[in-house]
C-alpha cells in the first residue's frame, strides 16, 4: 500500500496517570499487599482534560491518599494538603478538587518504572505503557 | 479457518502486522464498537454519572474509546504490546492502558472499579498458550482477581467468542466458583454468524440483606435476592422450563439443546422446503 499521509496529526499524550498508579499492585502470588509500587518517572507530560468536580469526589474514596501524595511528589507536585477535609464538598473545596483533578488525571508518565517495594522487581513503563506481565518462572 | 487461539498466543497472534490490520479494518472497528456499546448497556450503570471502569483485553482501545464516549474514565489491560501501541490519540483521553496477562491475575487493588467490560478477549484463557500453562488455573485466578478489584455492586460484562458449549461452560463455571453470579445474554441467537455471547456477572453475596442495606440508590444493581411470601402457591403442572435463576446459581440458555427448528434441519419434516435464513447483522 502506498498511501502517503499528507497530514501529521500530533497524538495526544500517552502515559500512565497517577490515578492508575494508585490502583496497580504486583500480580505475583503473595504480593497483593505490596502497595504502592515505587514510582520512578524519567519522562512526564501534561495534558489538560475537562474538570468534573463530581467525578473527582467519586474517585476520592477509591484513592489511597497517602500514596497519591507520594506519587505526586515524584512528579514534582507539592501543593496538596497532608490530609483531605471530611466531608469533601464539590462547591466548597473547588480549588482542592481542581488540584486533585490535575494530579490524578492530567499528569502522564511516559517513561520510567514501577518497583515492587517487597521484591524490588521492576515493571518498566515504556511509551506510556506499564508492563505488568510476569515471566513464566515468576507465575 | 482455524481460530486465533489455536494459532498462537494472544501477544504473538496480535503482532505488529495483525494488530495494524485489526485496528484499521473499518468492519472490525464497527463491530467492536457495537459490542462495547452493548456491554456498557448490560452493565446497567447509573445514568449521568462518570465512573471508573475496567476494560479487559482492551487492545488498541477501540472498546475503551466507547467507554470514554459514554463519559467514563477507564483503565485497560492487554497482553499484546503491538495492539497497545496502537492505542493513541483521542482514545487515550479518557483512560490509560497497561500491558498484562490477565491469566496471571489482575494487578489491581481491591474494590476500586465501578464496572468492567471485555470484548472478544476472555475466551483466550480457555486455551493453552504455552505447553506448561494450565487454563483452569488461569481462569480461576482471573475471575478471582477480577471479583476482587470490583466495587461491591459493580458488574462485569464479558463478551466472548466461545469455540463450543464446553468453553462457555468452562467460563461460566469458573466465574461461579470465583464468587460471581449472573447469566449469559445471547444476542442474535438464531444466526450462527451474528450470534454474540455476553457473560454478565456480579458479586455473589451470601447475605443479600447486607447488600441491600449498603445500596443507596438503584435497585437494578442488586443481585436477584430471594423473595419470601407467606401465602401458598398452587403448584402448576410440570413444564419443561428454561433454567430458572436461583441464589448462587448461574442462569444459562440451553446452548447444548437444539431448538425444535434445528432438530428438523429447518424444514419441519418437509425436505423440499428449505427455510431461507434471514441474515441479521
Amino acid at each position: 500500500k502506498t498511501i502517503v499521509r499528507l497530514w501529521c496529526r500530533r497524538s495526544s499524550a500517552r502515559g500512565m496517570r497517577l490515578l492508575t498508579h494508585n490502583l496497580l499492585i504486583n500480580p505475583m502470588k503473595g504480593f497483593e499487599q505490596a502497595f504502592p509500587l515505587k514510582l520512578i518517572p524519567t519522562k512526564i507530560t501534561k495534558e489538560e482534560i475537562k474538570f468534573n468536580a463530581a467525578f473527582v469526589v467519586h474517585l476520592l474514596p477509591k484513592i489511597d491518599y497517602k500514596v497519591l501524595l507520594y506519587a505526586a511528589s515524584t512528579v514534582g507536585i507539592k501543593n496538596l494538603p497532608a490530609e483531605l477535609p471530611r466531608p469533601i464538598d464539590a462547591t466548597q473545596h473547588v480549588d482542592l478538587l481542581k488540584a486533585l483533578h490535575h494530579t490524578l488525571l492530567e499528569i502522564h508518565v511516559e517513561e520510567g518504572k514501577l518497583v515492587c517495594p517487597k521484591s524490588e522487581r521492576e515493571f518498566p513503563i515504556k511509551q506510556g505503557i506499564p508492563n505488568m506481565r510476569l515471566n513464566e518462572d515468576e507465575v | 479457518m482455524s481460530r486465533p487461539e489455536h494459532t498462537a498466543a494472544a501477544n504473538e497472534f496480535y503482532n505488529r502486522r495483525e494488530s495494524k490490520k485489526y485496528t484499521e479494518s473499518g468492519r472490525v472497528v464497527s463491530i467492536q464498537r457495537t459490542m462495547a456499546a452493548r456491554a456498557i448497556e448490560l452493565l446497567n450503570l447509573p445514568k449521568g454519572k462518570p465512573l471508573l471502569l475496567l476494560d479487559i483485553g482492551c487492545g488498541s482501545a477501540i472498546s475503551s474509546a466507547q467507554l470514554g464516549r459514554s463519559g467514563h474514565v477507564w483503565v485497560g489491560f492487554d497482553i499484546s504490546r503491538s495492539m497497545l501501541e496502537l492505542a493513541r490519540g483521542s482514545r487515550l483521553k479518557s483512560g490509560d492502558v497497561a500491558e498484562a496477562d490477565i491469566g496471571q491475575g489482575m494487578p489491581l487493588r481491591a474494590g476500586v472499579f465501578d464496572g468492567a467490560i471485555s470484548i472478544s478477549a476472555v475466551q483466550w484463557l480457555c486455551v493453552k498458550q504455552t505447553p506448561d500453562q494450565d487454563p483452569a488455573r488461569r481462569l480461576k485466578l482471573f475471575f478471582k482477581t477480577l471479583r476482587k478489584c470490583l466495587a461491591f455492586d459493580a458488574r462485569a460484562v464479558l463478551q466472548v467468542y466461545p469455540e463450543n458449549t464446553d468453553q462457555m461452560d468452562m467460563l461460566a463455571t469458573a466465574a461461579r466458583n470465583a464468587g460471581f453470579e449472573g447469566g449469559i445474554v445471547v444476542d442474535y441467537p438464531r444466526s450462527m454468524k451474528a450470534k454474540k455471547f455476553y457473560l454478565c456477572l456480579w458479586k455473589f453475596d451470601r447475605m443479600p440483606s447486607r447488600t441491600q442495606a449498603m445500596t443507596s440508590t438503584s435497585d437494578s444493581l442488586l443481585p436477584p435476592t430471594v423473595q419470601f411470601s407467606s401465602g401458598r402457591k398452587k403448584k402448576k403442572g410440570r413444564r419443561k422450563s428454561k433454567i430458572r435463576g436461583r441464589g448462587g446459581e448461574l442462569v444459562g440458555r440451553h446452548e447444548s439443546k437444539p431448538s425444535s427448528s434445528m432438530k428438523t434441519g429447518g424444514t419441519k419434516g418437509r425436505p423440499n422446503k428449505k427455510r431461507r435464513r434471514k441474515r441479521t447483522l
